[in-house]
């Protein structure tokens, strides 16, 4: 518990100094994908980072809505996952990503 | 996808899946296997001739692949199943079945007569294989049954016999009055469908004795000498085709299709 408020708490700092990639790599290690997720959109400066968003985004996605799971189905926080992921996909600007990566992440979210 | 699989958006999904079939396969797969969720005869049979069509396109689609996913070599090795049913391999051979997946539920079905476990499941890989086929099996024979019960209620192929008679008001009536060519082509496609979903479910039984009355056809060939039209004209001329109300005969040169080992067993499921 004091390790992961730690963390946080260094997410925080990477966040406020602009540092969206480490901080989204501290996330991604802790498996908190939709985290990483949120702090890699908030970086408008790098076609990376919305790429680098977009796969966190869809491995999220396909770890939860695998092959003959129902949305209906999900457990609490699954489904409460699945609801911030589902918003998430608003908040993508996808001109930022090249054409075959638009074509691919567009069909998939 | 994702998307409009939490939106349950049925259309869309079928879009989509279409799209996908060339280059994502797996992705065509879920999207099929979500528009095909809740079938049941309001979502099959009701619509446009057109609209059947394409349904039943998409399920022969997605019949397809699930026979090519199912008889993947050694599907626990490749990526995209493996990102697909959610599932990671380990080392000494075993495969991690995390909970609430698709194949996890089909294990605890299997294993714990349907009780809940609250772990992940750790499986030899002999398992595995084995789960993984037959819980495939059983899901696309589950949706392709259900197709079959209700495929013969629709009649928006059929012709209207009365209509002949001046005595039908076609504004209420489902049944075809224009006997045309493009009416033809769409009965017979509609039909070649059924018979390509029969012969999937031939696929989908495990057990000796399941599915039994329905005989394999090599329909393939059938499907690709019967669709081409100029082969339609060089068969049968339009004018020679006779239609009743449960049966279209088509005056075929049935000795060019030698492979066929019996068409009649089909008169029982399906009106050719």
């Amino acid at each position: 518990m004091r390790d992961c408020d730690l963390d946080i708490a260094e997410v925080k700092i990477l966040v406020e100094r602009g540092q969206y990639r480490e901080a989204a790599d501290l996330h991604i290690r802790e498996n908190r994908m939709i985290d990483a997720v949120e702090v890699l959109l908030k970086d408008k400066s790098s076609g990376g980072a919305i790429h680098r968003a977009s796969q966190s985004l869809l491995g999220a996605f396909w770890n939860i809505l695998s092959f003959g799971v129902l949305p209906l189905e999900l457990d609490n926080e699954s489904q409460a996952n699945l609801k911030r992921m589902v918003r998430l996909v608003g908040h993508f600007d996808l001109s930022a990503l090249t054409e075959r990566t638009q074509r691919e992440v567009g069909s998939l979210i | 996808m994702f998307s409009a699989i939490y939106e349950n958006d049925i259309a869309q999904l079928t879009a989509i899946g279409t799209k996908l079939l060339a280059d994502n396969k797996p992705a065509a797969l879920l999207c099929f296997d979500h528009s095909f969720r809740y079938m049941n005869k309001d979502t099959i049979v009701s619509g446009s001739d057109a609209q059947i069509l394409d349904r039943t396109r998409a399920l022969c689609d997605y019949a397809a692949l699930v026979q090519e996913v199912h008889s993947a070599l050694e599907p626990w090795t490749k990526e995209p199943i493996q990102k697909l049913f959610s599932f990671a391999v380990h080392s000494g051979g075993h495969v991690c079945l995390r909970r609430g997946t698709f194949l996890y539920r089909c294990f605890e079905r299997e294993r714990f007569h349907g009780q809940k476990s609250k772990e992940d499941a750790m499986v030899e890989v002999w398992y595995f294989h084995r789960l993984y086929q037959s819980s495939l099996r059983r899901r696309l024979s589950e949706r392709l049954g259900a197709y079959c019960n209700f495929s013969l209620s629709v009649h928006v192929f059929d012709p209207c016999e009365v209509f002949a008679f001046r005595r039908c008001d076609p504004t209420e009536c489902q049944r075809q009055h224009d006997l045309d060519r493009t009416w033809f082509d769409k009965r017979l496609q509609f039909h070649m469908f059924q018979i390509s979903i029969l012969h999937s479910l031939q696929f989908c039984s495990s057990e000796p004795g399941q599915h039994r009355d329905l005989r394999r056809l090599d329909i393939f060939p059938l499907i690709s000498f019967l669709i081409s039209t100029d082969h339609l004209n060089e068969a049968c001329g339009l004018s020679d085709f006779t239609t009743s109300s449960t049966q279209l005969t088509i005056p075929l040169d049935l000795s060019r299709m030698s492979h066929l080992t019996s068409i009649d067993n089909c008169h029982g499921h399906l009106t050719c």
